[in-house]
């Protein structure tokens, strides 16, 4: 079984190396390494090095974060130049949303991020699924909280879950590493998922068929 | 004369255990100690007393393998994905950073010797010689 995990953030590139051997040893047959709009100089050194690493696939992708959804639209036109594999920032409703209706985006990254409610209902879910984005489980989310508001993060998580799987939106779950030291095992993350409520299949497709499918 | 102890129970009334194999990659190695410490700390955040005592968590103290920073717990087999869960969420181990993964999961203490900690029974070595 193939494993990927499509939100790596690094915030210093020069752990790159380290990152791809940490991921060999975890059993990923790939990575995807985000980069913001913003860094694109960044985006190219990640795009050269995905050119020469053997065995491991690396997969770059752009993020997009806009505080309006005129704004999230002409963004992702601009990135959807440089890559294919775009991830929405999500967390307010309105992105959540106009992300779900475009069939550009790949990913609706932690649609809960920073809410008091799971960022995704009904309507999202139904047009994630007809416009083919996945909805995240941000595993960072999850380590980066403690009690209280770890419980309200996972409760989201499940609601979304639930949603996504009642609508038949894909999920996929990623570990939303910030470097080496945040990253998971699949069979790992795929245990978050189990809690989250899927079952063994479901949590392992979306580690590995979900992710491979996105990046195909 | 009756030994001052429970007899052990029959074998439908015992709990349904599993044993997970993991292992710990860190900046530095570190004590088997540290990490029961870290687990139990992870555990209780994540499922709360009352799941954590349902989980039956035992740690194997005699197959920590402190030079591959290996080691066994057992628990019931329900908790299977929570102790996973929980060994994910342990990031730090005092200042260390840490990632904890499990190298698989077994039924009997027997079987995950043989599959994660390498150890040979003379059986093995049996069937290994019948087969050269």
């Amino acid at each position: 079984m193939e494993f990927y995990d499509l939100n790596i953030q690094l915030e210093d590139l020069e752990e790159l190396d380290e990152v791809i051997e940490m991921a060999k040893r975890l059993g990923y047959s790939g990575i995807g390494l985000i980069e913001k709009y913003a860094n694109l100089d960044r985006f190219n050194k990640i795009r050269e090095k995905a050119k020469k690493t053997g065995d491991l696939r690396i997969i770059p992708g752009i993020e997009v974060g806009a505080e309006g959804v005129r704004e999230l639209k002409r963004a992702i036109s601009k990135a959807k130049k440089h890559s294919n594999f775009i991830i929405v920032s999500g967390g307010e409703y309105k992105i959540n949303r106009a992300a779900s209706e475009d069939s550009r985006v790949s990913i609706i990254s932690h649609p809960e991020y920073k809410r008091s409610d799971s960022g995704v209902d009904h309507v999202i879910a139904k047009f994630a699924s007809d416009n083919g984005v996945a909805i995240e489980i941000n595993f960072h989310e999850i380590l980066e909280t403690f009690r209280k508001i770890r419980s309200f993060v996972l409760s989201h998580m499940r609601l979304n879950v639930e949603l996504a799987q009642k609508y038949g939106a894909r999920v996929v779950i990623n570990s939303g590493a910030r470097g080496k030291w945040d990253m998971r095992d699949p069979r790992e993350l795929a245990a978050i998922g189990q809690i989250l409520g899927m079952n063994l299949e479901d949590s392992m497709n979306s580690v590995s068929e979900i992710p491979k499918s996105i990046v195909r | 004369m009756a030994k001052d102890r429970p007899k052990t129970l029959p074998p439908t009334m015992r709990e349904n255990k599993r044993y997970l194999a993991f292992e710990l990659i860190s900046e530095e190695k570190l004590e088997f100690g540290d990490i029961v410490n870290a687990f139990w700390h992870s555990l209780l955040n994540l499922v709360g007393e009352t799941g954590t005592s349902q989980a039956n968590i035992w740690f194997v103290k005699d197959m920590w393998e402190e030079s591959n920073q290996r080691g066994l717990i057992k628990c019931d087999n329900n908790y299977v994905e929570y102790v996973r869960a929980a060994l994910a969420l342990i990031d730090r181990i005092g200042d260390k950073r840490v990632i904890i993964y499990t190298l698989g999961v077994s039924g009997t203490m027997k079987a995950a010797k043989r599959k994660f900690f390498g150890e040979r029974t003379l059986e093995d070595f049996e069937t290994e010689s019948s087969n050269t």
